[in-house]
């Protein structure tokens, strides 16, 4: 057993609930704004996009 | 350069294509048949359009040529497509 | 000659494939990119900042191409942007590589260069191939014969960079113009500035790469050698990574309980063990993998084995209506379909590159492997020779479906002939263990970043979703806390608080978010073998398939007591709701075959739409993947069971 001095569960619960909403914003920005692999840490150059 | 070419064929025999000449022998290229852009790609990579020499390393399918001290690998598609003349060290 | 403007200077590098344009930008940006040694494996134009003293550069690293002047996407990109006709400005220096060992043939690049009227450096480089082959450059008669400052380089050392900064300082626009039609301009400069030095090394160079290229290259012997050589690198990933794979096991279980030790039950403790610890771990014990599968691919690559294969794969590949420029890209997407689908853009004909494009992400990705690994080690535990086997038979079976799915296309939506094959091949050369090194710290890094941000946020949410709303016990979980009171020893009590326990965490988990979105699922998912707790785990891998395996552990943590260490054993240990088994060998073969085929992965469907021009080449790759990995899932899971297997 811990020997902590956590806030009760309902503070708990707020505190959880309010980290994974920033979870989701945090992911879903991350996907509007990738533009490309996440395995390539280089720009890619925009305007080449169909041009062919 | 036509002329000259010509008066090699009529000394050492007819264009053959790539794709029937055997490993290791030196070569002159003379035509090809290669269409649109491929020929472009080629004719860059030193296997079309003006005359240029090569050896074939590997003959068949697939086909290895080395031109400019350059190997490529062609498939027997385009080996088929590309002429050539062998050069007169090569008689 | 850079002018001193508020943005910084841009140099470009420019030149033909595979002539170690990429390994400089790498060495001087210290951005990495992948260096193959075949042709064209830079579909895209890269940039980053170089800082040579105190002055920044900006550097651009544009797709070796052999003219700027062919209809080719690669040329048309170069020439644009050389131009400044791509939005920016035109560059202040030109990089231009020439290859010690084949100068006539890159000098004609350099001539079509001159005609655009930027200051010109040019970079040597290949120097130790070319005296290999018993020749070196005389770099001031080729100074003195271009105008322009010539420096000689050997990317993979650092210490010989220190002349490029110097070039880049004194380029010049040149002075001689070579002719329109440079060949003969091309053929006459290289021989008065190669030295031969050692006239019969070429012709020993030459005659022992006809004998290997005769072998490699051989139907019979060259397919032998090719299937060896996957097989051997397959086995060589899954025996040698087991061990660092087991220590990172048993790491992330001692820090779960530390951390259990040191806090009190509730929200927030399950939160850090379960969801972070338990979510993130079990992603980040892969990187053994993907380190050892890119260290061994960049040594391969290096050697100038890869480009014959492509030779090889040609004929293959054409039967099925894939060119061999497919194998390069078709190559890559065994890292990651995205570079793969980038890199379709070199192959010349739209009809064979849709078709390229559309059957890549069969191809298993590093992002695969958790996957692979997870169900295989259930499926074959303490059997390492057959392990290995499945695992190079998925990578067949990937690549099966590829074939077969490109024969289909191509004899209905993208009828057609094929255009013939022309590839350079290189010399080959021994491989850079410090470099092979580089490219796998370099993957492995990658995966780690992610597993910390995405995935790591992804295990948040699902912790979240699969631990509210909160569940009333139900009549036995009560019935089972008062037997707890009534219980005589010990023991008696802490085994029925157990289960009292492991039942509430049950319920709790299937009466989640998560556990309705999986009994919604449930029976479209089933035949491949899936209750609703593998249904949560294949739901929310949809946007990313290496997620399911941490998704698992999340939605498994929070209803587990077993005291199970390692995330393959709780996995293992694991229950239906009947008490059966989670993973059986026909519902985890049934499984292993859905992740081979299906199309798990949203960002790939987004390079997808972005490179086809469309929405419904994205959605035709998703609708046909998913339904073929759900057919041949339910085919293998039903052969299986006939077969005897539970």
């Amino acid at each position: 057993m811990g020997n902590s001095q956590l806030p009760t569960d309902e503070t708990q619960f707020w505190i959880v609930s309010g980290i994974a909403a920033l979870a989701v914003l945090l992911l879903i920005s991350r996907l509007l704004r990738k533009k490309s692999c996440g395995g390539c840490s280089s720009k890619v150059l925009p305007k080449d996009g169909g041009k062919h | 350069m036509i002329r000259s070419i010509k008066a090699r064929q009529d000394l050492l025999g007819g264009p053959v294509r790539l794709a029937s000449i055997s490993a290791n022998t030196p070569f002159e290229l003379v035509s090809d048949t290669v269409p649109g852009e491929q020929r472009q790609l080629l004719e860059a990579m030193g296997l079309a359009g003006a005359p240029g020499s090569l050896r074939v390393c590997r003959s068949g399918s697939p086909c290895i040529v080395e031109v400019d001290g350059t190997r490529l690998g062609l498939s027997s598609a385009i080996a088929r497509c590309i002429m050539a003349v062998p050069l007169p060290s090569s008689r | 000659m850079i002018s001193t403007s508020v943005t910084p200077p841009r140099a470009v590098l420019l030149g033909q494939p595979n002539t170690g344009k990429t390994t400089l930008f790498n060495r001087l940006c210290g951005l990495r990119s992948h260096v193959a040694n075949y042709p064209g494996i830079t579909a895209d134009a890269r940039i980053g900042r170089w800082q040579p003293g105190d002055t920044t550069i900006e550097l651009v690293d544009l797709p070796g191409v052999y003219s700027l002047d062919l209809d080719l996407p690669e040329s048309t990109l170069c020439r644009r942007f050389l131009n400044g006709k791509l939005g920016e400005a035109k560059p202040d220096v030109l990089l231009i590589f020439l290859d010690a060992s084949k100068l006539a043939r890159t000098l004609r690049l350099y001539a079509q260069a001159t005609r655009l009227e930027i200051p010109i450096c040019c970079v040597l480089t290949m120097a130790d191939s070319a005296l290999q082959q018993g020749s070196s450059i005389d770099i001031e008669v080729l100074e003195e014969l271009l105008g322009v400052p010539v420096v000689s380089i050997d990317g993979r050392r650092r210490s010989s960079l220190g002349p490029v900064s110097l070039a880049v300082e004194s380029a010049t626009v040149p002075s001689r113009t070579p002719p329109d039609d440079p060949r003969d301009w091309s053929r006459a400069t290289a021989d008065s500035a190669v030295i031969v030095t050692d006239p019969e090394a070429r012709a020993t160079v030459t005659r022992r790469t006809d004998r290997i290229d005769q072998f490699v290259t051989h139907p019979l012997w060259g397919t032998l050698t090719f299937l060896t050589v996957m097989s051997a690198l397959f086995l060589t990933i899954f025996w040698l990574a087991s061990w660092p794979m087991d220590w990172i096991d048993a790491l992330f279980s001692v820090a779960s309980s530390v951390i259990e030790g040191a806090l009190d039950a509730g929200p927030l403790r399950s939160l850090i063990t379960d969801g972070v610890v338990g979510g993130v771990g079990s992603t980040v014990v892969f990187v053994p993998q993907i380190a050892l599968l890119f260290f061994l691919l960049s040594l391969l690559e290096e050697t100038g084995y890869l480009a014959r294969a492509a030779l090889l794969a040609d004929r293959f590949m054409r039967p099925f209506g894939l060119p061999g420029h497919a194998f390069v890209p078709l190559l890559s997407s065994h890292a990651c379909a995205i570079p793969a689908i980038l890199c379709s853009r070199l192959i010349p004909d739209r009809q064979d590159r849709l078709a390229t494009i559309l059957v890549a992400p069969f191809l298993s990705c590093s992002a695969r492997l958790p996957v692979y690994v997870l169900l295989i080690s259930l499926l074959f535990a303490g059997q390492p020779l057959l392990a290995g086997l499945a695992f190079t038979g998925c990578y067949l079976l990937g690549a099966i479906a590829a074939l077969l799915s490109s024969l289909l296309v191509r004899k209905t939506i993208l009828r057609g002939p094929s255009r013939p094959f022309v590839m350079e091949l290189p010399p080959y050369q021994r491989p850079s263990i410090g470099h092979a090194l580089e490219v796998a710290g370099e993957r492995s890094w990658t995966f780690l970043r992610k597993a910390g941000t995405v995935i790591l946020l992804i295990c948040i949410a699902l912790w979240w979703l699969s631990s509210y709303p909160i569940n009333a016990p139900s009549a036995e979980v009560q019935s089972l806390r008062n037997q707890v009171a009534a219980a005589s020893t010990v023991d008696e009590k802490t085994a029925i608080e157990k289960r009292a326990n492991r039942l509430q965490a049950r319920e709790q988990v299937a009466a989640s978010f998560c556990g309705r979105a999986g009994h919604w699922a449930e029976p479209i998912l089933e035949p491949v073998g899936a209750d609703w707790q593998l249904s949560v785990a294949i739901l929310s891998s949809f946007a990313a398939r290496e997620v399911f395996v941490s998704s698992l552990n999340v939605v498994l943590g929070a209803g587990d007591d077993s005291g199970a260490v390692g995330s393959i054993a709780r996995v293992r240990n694991s229950v239906r709701d009947d008490g059966s088994a989670l993973l059986t060998p026909s519902s985890a073969g049934g499984l292993l075959v859905f992740y081979v085929l299906a199309m798990q992965c949203l960002p790939t469907l987004a390079v997808t739409r972005r490179e086809t021009g469309g929405l419904r080449w994205a959605l035709l790759q998703l609708g046909y993947m998913t339904a073929l990995a759900w057919a041949l899932g339910a085919a293998t899971r039903t052969l299986l069971i006939a077969l005897g297997w539970p």
